[in-house]
Parts: C-alpha cells; structure tokens; sequence
C-alpha cells in the first residue's frame, strides 16, 4: 500500500530494499490467539488430502512438484556426470537413455507444466480475482490426485526399468523397436495431461466469471493474463496429445500400424500429431514465466509496467500463433518445401510478442526504485536469458540453419534457455516474490540472493557451452561423444554442479523459514495486487469481504516511495540518535552514581545531560 | 510527487486500491443456500461459471476427438480401398438404427431438460427414464455389434493375446456374400488369405487392398467407436444418479442446471456419433443390407 | 581429434559458406540484442537503484511510437532473415543433375553405403572431392537422420520412404558422419566417417578394396530369383509393363478408387522415379500402370530395403536401345496413344485412359524409340519390327512377336 508521507507515518516492517539493507521486518510477537488462516483452520493429513482449498492444493502441488523436481533432476545429473568424459564411462548406454528420457517426462509434463499453473496460479489466481476460491475446488482437487496417479504411474514405470524413448517417444521406435513399460508410461503422461486440462479449464471459469466487482479485464494483473493464454492452450492442446499418447498405446499393444511404414501408416503422423501439442506446450511453460515477471519487476521497481496492453496482448498473440508453427520441429523430415517456409515465417512472427514484453520490462525499470531483492535478481536473470533464449530461436526458425542446428546440442541449449533459464527462474521468483504471502513467514534474504546469483553463473556455464557444441555439431542423446566437444562438455557439467547447489539452497533455507523465519506480515513487499490485502497467511476465505475494485492494478510511485523512504530512513536515524543519547546519559549517570558521591559535578553533568535530551 | 500519470495507473491516492463492500457475503442465510456454493457470491455467478465450465469441457472433448478425425481423414485419403472394404463389413442396418435410437434420446434429452426448468418431476423423471433406455438400447445394440464384428474376424489381433486372435478375413461380411452369392472360387479365394499379412485382398471391381490397412480401419474404427461409447457410459451412469437425485425432487426446485448441463453433454456425444455414423459406415453409400453397389 | 575448441566446424561443402554467414548475421543480432537489453538493465539498476538521487517524475507508461518501433524493427529483422535463409534453402535443396548418386541404408546401429559400382562401405562414406553427390535414403528400421556437420547437411532417413540429401565436398579430407535422430540403445555409436578423395585417388580407391558386383549385377541376381522376370520379361505370358526405360520416364498410372471399376478409372502422369519403383515392388495396388491389372504381389518382407535399391539400381540399367533410359531422348511421355494431346515434359498431367485408350493402344506397334525425334511422331511412327524390346505399355498378350 502506497500511504502518503504527510501524517502519522510509523515505521513499518520494511521490505528488503536493497542488497545493503537487507533488512527483515520486525518478528512480531506471536500472540496466544493466533488469527485462523488456511494453514491452522484444520490439522491432519485427512484436513489436506480432502481439501478444497485452493491454497491447501496449491500447497499440495508444491510438495509433490518440487518431488518430481528432484526426480528430474537426478536424472538430469546423471546425463551431465557421464558426459564428463567422451567415452561413458559412468554408465551404459541403455541406462543414459533411460536417463535423459526421465529426465524429459519428468521435467516436462510433472514439472515445468504444472509449477507455475498449478502452484502459484492455484494459489493466487483467485485472489488476485478477488474470489473466494477457484470456479470448482473439487474438479482442482481432482486434478491434483490425476496428477498424482500419472505420477506414480511414471515414476513406478521409470523403477521397473524405465524406457529409451526420449520425452518426445517417436514412433516406430517407442512402438516397435524398444522395450519397456513405455505404455504404462504413456498412459501416466495421458491421465497427468487431464490434470492439467482440468486446470486450465478451471482458471478460464473463475477469470471470466469470478471478478471482484470493478475489475475490468484490463486492470486485470498481467500475471491473469498469462494464466489465462496458457489456460487457453491447456484446454485446447493437451486433448490433442491425449490421444496421440492414447494412439501410441493403441498400437503397442494392438500394433495397429497407425504409425508404421510397413503398412502404410505414417511415423511422421506422429510428429505431426505430437508437435501440434507440444509446441503449444513449450508456450504453456513459458507464458506462465512471463507471467510472474510482470509483477515482480513492477513491484520491486515501484512502477506500473509499462505498456499494460501490448503485455497483454501479446501474450494472448502468442497463444494463437504458438498453434501454427509445430512444423518448424519437422525442417529435416521430408515435410513439403512450401509448408517448411511457411512454418518458416509463422515461427518467425511468434519472436516479436516475446521481443515486445522483453523491452516493455526493460522499459519498466526506467524512473524505478530498483530494489535488488531475491525475486528481483530472478527476474532480471530471466529478462537476460530470455533474452537469449528467444534470439537463438530464430536459429531455428530459419530453415537454412536449422537444418544444420536440427537435433544438435543447439536446440538443447536453446529450449534449456527458454525452460529452465527463463520459466524455472521465474518460477523461482514468483516463488521468493509469494512465499510470505503462502507461509506468512520471510525467508532469508541473503541466502535467497546467494541462490540466485549462483543460478544465474551455474545456469550460464551448464548451457552457453552447448551452443558452441552443437554449431560444432555435437547431436543430442549421445551416449559418448567425439573427443572433440570435450572441453565444452566438461564446462557444461561444471555449471550443472554449480545449479545444482543454486537449487539445494532454496530447498534448504525455504524449509527452514516455515518455523524460524520472521513474520511477514499482510504485505512485506508493499506491493499493490489485490493478494496482498488480505492477511499472511490468508484465511480460508481469501478476503473479509468480497474487495471492490477501482483503479488497475499497479499501482505503485517510485517517487512516492523515495520520500517514504527517506522519510523512513530520516525518522530510523532519529530514533538510533535518540537511543544513542539516551546510553550515553545513561552511562554518564551511572559512572556518577559509582563515583559515589553526589557531588556537584556529577549532579551538574547528569543536568547536563537531561538537558541534552 | 503529484502524479500526473492516467489515472487508470495511478498512483494510488491513500484510500487504496480496494475498498470493502458494507456486507459480509458469506454466511448465506437464504433459502437457496442448500444450492449455492460457499465460493460464489450469488446464483447467477455459480450458474453461468458452471456453464461456461461444462462449455470449456467439451472444447477439450472436440479437440480430443478431433485427433482421431484428423488420423481417419488422412489414412482415408491414403488407403480409400481398404476404408471402402472395411466399412462394408459393418452391419449398417443396425448402425442406422443405433443412430436413430441416439437422435430419440436427445429429444428425450431435450425434453427433460424442458421438464426441469418449468419444474415438472414426473415429466422430468419420466424423460429420463427415455433417455437412459435409450442410451442403454443404444450400448445394447453397440455391443450385439461388437460381438458379431468379434465372430466374423474383424477385432484386430490382441498383440499379448498370441497370434491367435479374432482377426480374421475368411469370416468377413464380404466373403460371407461371395459365398452365398455362389462365388465358391472367389470365397475359397478369400478364406485362403493369411490373417496378418499384407497380401492384397481382391475385391468388387478388381480393386486390390491390403488387409493391413483394412485392419488400420478397424483400429480407427474400435479407437472411435470405443471413446465414444466410453462417453456413452459415462452418460448412461451420471444419469441414472441423476434419475435417483430427481425422484427427491433435486432439480424441480429450481435448480435444474444439473440437468442442462448434462443436457449439453449428451448432445455432444450424439453429434459425435452423427459425424461417426457416416465416416465409418456409409462410405460405400447408404444401402440397408450391407455392401457396396 | 581436431583443435579442442572450436567455435564453428570447418566448412567443407559448398552448402557451408552462405548457412555460416547467416549464421553469422544471426549471431550478430543476438549479440546486439543481448547486450542491447542486458545494458539497459545494468544502466536502470544502477542509475534507478533505491536511494539514488535521480528525477524520476512523470514515469511514461505507455508510448505507442516506441512500442510500434520495437515491433517494428525486429519484425523487419525476422523477415529479412526468414527471406535470405529461405533463398539459401531453396538453393540448398535443389539436386543438381549430374550429381553421381549413392544408396545409404540405415538400420539400428549402422550405416550400410552402396555405390553404384559396386563397392559398398560400413559407416564411411567415400566422395570425391569437387563432384555433387547425391544420397538416397532409407532405413531397415526406425527413424534415423544422416549429418554430416562439416557439410551443414542433414537430412532424416525414414523407414518405407526415400529421402535424397546433397552436397558438393570442396576440401579433401576426413570429416564426421553422425545419426542426428534418436534410434535406440546405441545411438551415439552409429556414427562413423566421410572420406573425402581427389577424383583420382577415388577412381583407384574404386577399384580396389572389396570390389563386389556392381548394384545393378547383384539386382540382376534378385531380379531373376524372385521371379520378377517371369512377368516382366520378354518372352512372359502375363501382361506385365515392361520396365525397359522405366527410370525417370513420365508415366500414366491409375490410382484405384472406390466403386469405378479400374479401366474407367482416371489416369495420372507420375514420375517413374525410385520412390515409384520403390512403391511399386512394397505396394503395388496404390499405383497401378495404366492399362494394367492390378496383379502384381507385394514384396513387402521378402525383400530387404538394400535389396529393393539392388533392383532398382539395375532396373535404371535396363535401357532401350539408343543408350537413352527412358525410352524418349527428351524424357517426354511415354505410353500415350493420343500423344498429341500431352505434350511431354510435364507431370501431374491427367488423362482419360479409359476403355477406348487402352484398346486403341493394343493397335499400336512397338515403335523403336531410335526413329522419334520427338513423341508427336509416336502415332505415325514407322512401325517396323523392332529389334529391341518396345517401350511400355506392353501390348497385349495377342500380339506375337
């Protein structure tokens, strides 16, 4: 809340302003009756697992993403340790392959997917409406127990021996040529898709129906915006994989010839078909990462985003091209020249709305008051790799070069850049940025600083590499490799260590901050979304009352909080002066009285000093 | 430090960005109260959520669909010969009936919903005892169907099963005719062809087809029919729930949403079934007793 | 083991010079764009960090000038890059003609290479230096994809289809041959080597090393032991087309459809190229002769996809006799009665082939191709004995010869 500087202004708990001052509010003194909120309102495993609270099953997300995550990436690990050396010397072939496979199904569908949405939109898309909950709480418990069965599913597959298909299970080689529990695995990615169907279908109902009152679309928050293109595309790609899965597994176990040339079926078919999906889901990953960084660079610069519509717009220009450029994935595949150029273009043209929200946050940091918190540093990193992520698409796009850079460590650096170095690091900071309103505790602001730095360097030195490696030629999903991308492979994995630990951290000192960190209170950041008028953690009900809104939804002034500020400083200073004083005469009065004798000096300098104060 | 930005961005004069309403909104001590949500705030807000959420579901459901249809399109336009073979193995007779039987129940349907809505139990209870026989007739023929498709060889191969499945074109409609139309050379013929293989399968005309892609046919034609009965199920089962909750008079009181709602639904399913019927059976044109002329 | 670090590979085919200059460009515009935003970043945070004393009234929120301007001019750039990479592409994929042309099979994990000649080569690929090679591809299996990434080339190999890859090697030299498409447990080794030799020293390598038959022989060998010379031979009694000058000739086809009976059907003037011949031994009912029944057996698992390429190798041998391949020195229609009405040189051309056609084309004698200086003669061409076998259609069994 932004109050103005004229009248009985008291020092606040402050928020982290800048790296120097890093300073944590005040802990407020637990009270014997502590309000109810969501987090206390019930206790026991059955109070969660039966929960219809959109905030207890965004919680519920959390624990079971950040699971996968972790699954994720020990096989992620795994690739990058054996890539160490050229030759494999960790593990086996079929063992690397399994590796790197649920690595992908793993991060794709059970992590990238679901974090954003299904966590921090669960959990603050209703507030952010002014709602009282999701559109259906028991559909968005459904989808969280969907996801749990394909997660199991997956993950019990990947225990009983795994497959060797990549996340991306082409046929004839998923259907024919391998063996392995590649069904039940399919089925598990099928049944985690409904999930997020259901997720998206319940955030398109409760953006459009459950508005508080006065909240117009466009002083929707921007991050509602992303939510709701990527919502779009759930509804409206994931069905489409569905079945395809759905027909994979149709001719494993029917061999229907649906996808093998020798009876006239058509592998590419499953391209086609799994690409009209899985491009879409790319932007089902990162529009949800554009999404926090609308709101975390505009809180921690103290400013309305600049150029509210075209964000807006733009995001929602991206859902619809994002459906016209799977071909782009097929340039070396015997696909028609004409179609090629025309994937061509359209993947071209879906580059300017990225490049639009790129220069309209930059452009929003102008006449800020920057404050390098930890959501912030996540937010700029994102900015940057975005950046470069998006710009090396254009590699791909242009059908010259890509059918050089075509499966190459190219497209890994480049889809790494967009995934993890933009959406994970969003993900991060819209984690940091909500954490005291979810848990109604800080965490600790150094260490979250540490983290990001290191994501940042580890993140740089994991990938930059591989750029190099794949212009150089170097095809993914190489077991062992030609001595010649040594160098770059041994770089790469010196980054990954680095990430890893840029990861451990948050693991650590979040858990940690649920029992020791400081109270938060209702709103540490000042921030002025509709989620941060309400307490921390928020009751079962989101609100007191239902908010009524007049004015959009940024409404913050540097220059305001530059005199709040100063103000708060100048008052702080007076306040440490005060109390400096006070010692001092304290001290002078106490040697006096040591001295003994209530002499007239001592009394003179105690009047003295009374008189000072 | 006055700002002289839009006042859409404003910078917020202190009162805030929000304001609360003078009323507490939860506590709904009406009498709909039974009726509406915790989470909304009045009726008209739950109804057209519900609404628009049933709408936004069955996008989903066409765009599932939608990937069959586009695997049948293009293996329709690649292999006509063994699509046209494969359709005319199906019985249209019972298709045709089955269709019919679909499009009652949707008046049914229609009419229940009618009922519903001016509040009606016994038309309501009635309309949907129709609907759910005929939904049931219509499962009911799909599975006499089915099994017939089973005895004259038309099930592809179960690949756990062994080789040894229902796959089989000695037993097909077509060499069933050749037979009885006293071509014993043509069906010897074709009850000498391999199950599995891939050898061409002469047909009327001299068209010659592989019975690997006839078998893609019927993969496509299990996959679609199957999902849509998977759905018919479903409907079948949400209904006679439903069918229970109207005798306690759940949706004559005013709140007959439950039953538009799966109004909605089961229409789709026909419409489904009204693109199926034609795509899989009458390829060859419509002839009551099977076959192409 | 090259230079360690490397930051681009060497370029050693004629495609590498204008994809490593957009390359170029395109790195260029990353760089710029990068440091562009990254600047401005590290300029706002310092300049607006909290506490500096800096102006910041009147922050702008919207500027439709400036937002038309960053839309605008990357999208300028984006299109001035998709049309130059689209020019490359175009001349990228187009095959020259003389390229000498080599058969890769791929199957899990191996590359299996014949040259025409005879000499084949397990994961090494030897060209001559300064000669466009031409590949034509298939797989036994999965889905690979063959890259050479000193070349910039790639192309992916499919099981049931040919895919055709080109390139021009400029720089003697050994360069790498790797699969690009995830194909199963050993993936990363089914990689091996591109051999590039001075022509000369390829002339000589040739000859010596395992010198099988040629292609063309051993497809001779298939041709005869699957019996395809039973009906496509001179002397057969079935009605089969003959395949002399088969290869690369425009010829009418009939694609069979439903409820019209296969000699009302519409023809189609098709290419006979590898992927016709191809299709025509895996799956003959898809695209029938014209004029022919539809009774020719698959050979769908009889026959392995190096095999099928052995035959159609010798197939493309089978010549008329002027040496042309194609019956026609212009590579113009054959098989057309009414050859007036189709001009040669063109494809996709439809005709009616109905009854009249094909009887009109029992009248017609086999014309020696020698004696056509151009189709239009076809009909009034002399219709002496020819001492070679005729061009197709093959007439009907009634006709002695």
């Amino acid at each position: 809340m932004v109050s103005t500087p004229a009248e009985g202004f008291t020092p606040t708990p402050r928020p982290a302003a800048a790296p120097g001052d890093v300073s944590v509010p005040e802990v407020v003194p637990a009270d014997s009756e502590e309000p109810k909120n969501y987090l206390n309102v019930s206790y026991g495993v059955k109070s969660w697992l039966f929960t219809l609270d959109h905030k207890r099953i965004a919680m519920l997300y959390l624990l079971t993403v950040s699971l996968m995550f972790v699954v994720g990436g020990v096989a992620a690990g795994m690739v990058r340790l054996n890539l160490l050396q050229p030759n494999g010397f960790l593990i086996s072939a079929a063992t690397y392959n399994k590796a790197f496979s649920a690595h992908g199904i793993v991060m794709v569908f059970f992590f990238i997917i679901p974090a954003i949405p299904a966590i921090l939109g669960n959990f603050f898309i209703p507030m952010m409406l002014g709602a009282k909950d999701l559109a259906f709480p028991k559909i968005n418990l459904l989808s969280w127990y969907l996801y749990i069965i394909g997660a199991v599913m997956v993950l019990g597959a990947l225990a009983c021996g795994g497959v060797q298909t990549g996340w991306t299970f082409y046929a004839p080689l998923s259907s024919q040529y391998t063996n392995g529990p590649i069904v039940v695995v399919a089925l598990g990615v099928f049944i985690a898709g409904f999930s997020s169907i259901l997720t998206g279908l319940n955030f398109i109902v409760t953006t459009h129906k459950m508005r508080a009152p006065g909240l117009t679309w466009f002083r929707l928050p921007l991050f509602v915006w992303g939510m709701y293109a990527t919502s779009l595309l759930q509804i409206l790609g994931t069905p489409v994989v569905a079945i395809t899965i759905l027909l994979l597994a149709v001719e494993i176990i029917f061999n229907a010839g649906v996808f093998d040339a020798s009876t006239g079926g058509d592998p590419v078919l499953f391209q086609h078909l799994f690409w009209f999906y899985s491009h879409p889901a790319v932007y089902i990953m990162i529009l949800p990462g554009m999404a926090v960084i609308s709101e975390v660079v505009t809180c921690f610069s103290r400013k309305p985003i600049f150029g509210y519509r075209f964000i807006a717009f733009s995001s929602m220009a991206i859902a619809i091209l994002s459906f016209l450029v799977w071909g782009h994935h097929m340039f070396t595949t015997d696909q028609s020249p004409l179609s090629s150029i025309v994937f061509s273009v359209i993947s071209f043209l879906v580059a300017i709305p990225s490049a639009i929200k790129v220069f309209n946050w930059t452009a929003t940091l102008y006449k800020g008051s920057i404050r390098l918190t930890t959501p912030m540093l996540y937010s700029l990193g994102f900015i940057g790799l975005f950046t470069i992520g998006g710009l090396t698409g254009l590699y791909l796009s242009a059908i010259a070069v890509d059918i050089h850079l075509q499966d190459t460590y190219f497209v890994v650096a480049h889809f790494h850049y967009v995934m993890v170095g933009s959406t994970v690091m969003a993900y991060m900071a819209g984690l940091h940025y909500w954490w005291p309103k979810m848990v109604g505790r800080m965490y600790p602001e150094g260490w979250g600083q540490t983290a990001a730095v290191l994501l940042f360097i580890g993140f740089t030195l994991t990938f930059m590499p591989q750029f190099i490696a794949g212009y150089a030629g170097m095809p993914r999903r190489y077991h062992v490799y030609d001595p010649q991308y040594h160098v770059m492979n041994v770089l790469s994995t010196a980054g990954a260590t680095i990430m890893a630990l840029a990861y451990l951290l948050p693991f650590f000192y979040l858990t940690w901050s649920l029992k020791y960190g400081p109270k938060a209170g209702p709103n540490p950041w000042r921030a002025t979304g509709l989620e941060w008028q309400t307490p921390s953690p928020p009751p079962t009900l989101n609100f007191e009352r239902t908010p009524v809104v007049t004015i959009g939804p940024y409404a913050y002034s540097a220059e305001n909080d530059e005199i709040e500020d100063a103000r708060y400083d100048m008052e702080r200073a007076q306040a440490d002066y005060a109390a400096a004083q006070a010692k001092v005469a304290g001290d002078r009065e106490h040697r006096a009285m040591e001295e003994g004798g209530a002499s007239a000096v001592s009394q003179t300098i105690i009047e003295e000093a009374k008189r000072d104060l | 430090m006055t700002s002289k930005a839009p006042v859409k961005h404003s910078v917020a004069p202190p009162p805030a960005t929000t304001h609360y309403q003078g009323e507490a909104e939860h506590g709904h001590d009406h009498d709909d109260s039974h009726v509406l949500m915790h989470h909304f705030d009045h009726m008209e807000q739950q109804r057209e959520s519900i609404s628009l959420g049933m709408w936004t579901f069955l996008w989903t459901e066409i765009m599932m669909f939608s990937g069959l249809f586009f695997c049948y399109a293009l293996f329709r336009w690649k292999f006509y010969d063994a699509y046209l073979l494969g359709s005319q193995q199906l019985d249209i007779t019972l298709g045709t009936i089955n269709t019919f039987v679909l499009l009652a129940s949707s008046m049914t349907m229609a009419l229940a919903v009618h009922a519903a809505q001016v509040k009606n139990r016994k038309a309501l209870m009635g309309y949907m005892v129709g609907t759910l026989i005929f939904g049931g007739a219509f499962l009911g023929v799909k599975a006499v169907e089915w099994t017939a498709d089973y005895h004259e060889g038309m099930v592809p191969t179960f690949e756990f099963m062994g080789p040894r499945g229902n796959w089989n074109p000695a037993l097909w409609r077509t060499t069933h005719h050749a037979r009885t139309d006293r071509k014993p050379e043509e069906a010897t013929r074709l009850a000498q062809i391999k199950p599995d293989s891939t050898v061409t399968y002469d047909f009327k005309h001299k068209k010659e087809v592989s019975v690997q892609q006839v078998k893609m046919y019927f993969m496509l034609y299990f996959c679609m029919t199957g999902l849509h009965a998977i759905h018919m199920i479903a409907g079948v089962a949400i209904l006679l729930v439903m069918l229970l909750m109207a005798a306690g008079g759940w949706f004559t009181n005013g709140n007959d949403q439950p039953v538009e709602l799966f109004g909605l639904y089961w229409h789709f399913v026909d419409i489904v079934w009204v693109f199926l019927f034609p795509l899989l059976y009458l390829i060859a044109g419509f002839s009551m007793f099977g076959g192409a002329h | 083991m090259q230079s360690s670090i490397s930051l681009i590979p060497e370029a050693a085919s004629t495609q590498a010079g204008p994809i490593d200059s957009l390359f170029w460009v395109l790195t260029l515009v990353t760089v710029f764009f990068t440091a562009l935003i990254c600047v401005a970043i590290a300029y706002f945070v310092v300049r607006y960090r909290r506490g500096a004393k800096v102006d910041r009234s009147n922050p702008p929120l919207e500027h439709a000038v400036l937002e038309l301007f960053w839309t605008g001019i990357p999208l300028l750039i984006c299109l001035f890059i998709f049309g130059w990479s689209t020019v490359i592409y175009y001349k990228n994929r187009t095959i020259p003609t003389d390229a000498m042309e080599i058969y890769v099979v791929g199957k899990q994990w191996m590359w299996k290479l014949q040259h025409p000649e005879g000499r084949w080569e397990m994961n090494t690929l030897t060209v001559p230096v300064g000669r466009p090679v031409k590949l034509t591809m298939t797989s036994e299996d999965v889905i690979h994809s063959f890259f050479i990434p000193e070349f910039r080339v790639k192309m992916d190999v499919f099981p049931g289809r040919f895919t055709e890859l080109w390139f021009n090697a400029t720089k003697p030299g050994k360069y790498h041959l790797f699969c690009a498409e995830f194909c199963g447990t050993y993936h990363s080794g089914m990689v091996g080597s591109v051999v590039v030799l001075e022509p000369a020293e390829y002339e000589k390598w040739l000859q010596t090393g395992n010198v099988n038959k040629s292609m063309a022989a051993k497809g001779e060998q298939l041709y005869r032991e699957h019996g395809c010379s039973g009906c496509h031979g001179a002397n057969s009694s079935v009605r089969a087309p003959y395949l002399e000058g088969l290869y690369n000739a425009q010829r009418p086809i009939q694609i069979p459809q439903a409820g019209v009976p296969l000699d009302q059907v519409q023809s189609k003037v098709i290419k006979a190229d590898i992927r016709y011949i191809h299709d025509s031994i895996v799956l003959p009912q898809q695209e029938v002769a014209a004029g022919f029944k539809p009774i020719m057996p698959s050979f769908k698992g009889r026959l392995s996809e190096e095999e099928i390429v052995q035959i159609i190798e010798y197939i493309k041998t089978l010549r008329t006799s002027n040496g042309t391949n194609n019956g026609l020195s212009n590579g113009g229609i054959i098989g057309y009665p009414n050859s007036g009405a189709n001009t040669p040189g063109t494809s996709n051309r439809t005709g009616n082939i109905g009854a009249d056609g094909v009887r009109a084309r029992t009248h017609i004698n086999p014309a020696p191709t020698t004696t056509l200086s151009s189709p239009n003669k076809m009909s009034s061409s002399p219709t002496t004995s020819a001492p070679v076998r005729a061009i197709p259609p093959k007439p009907a069994p009634v006709s002695v010869r």
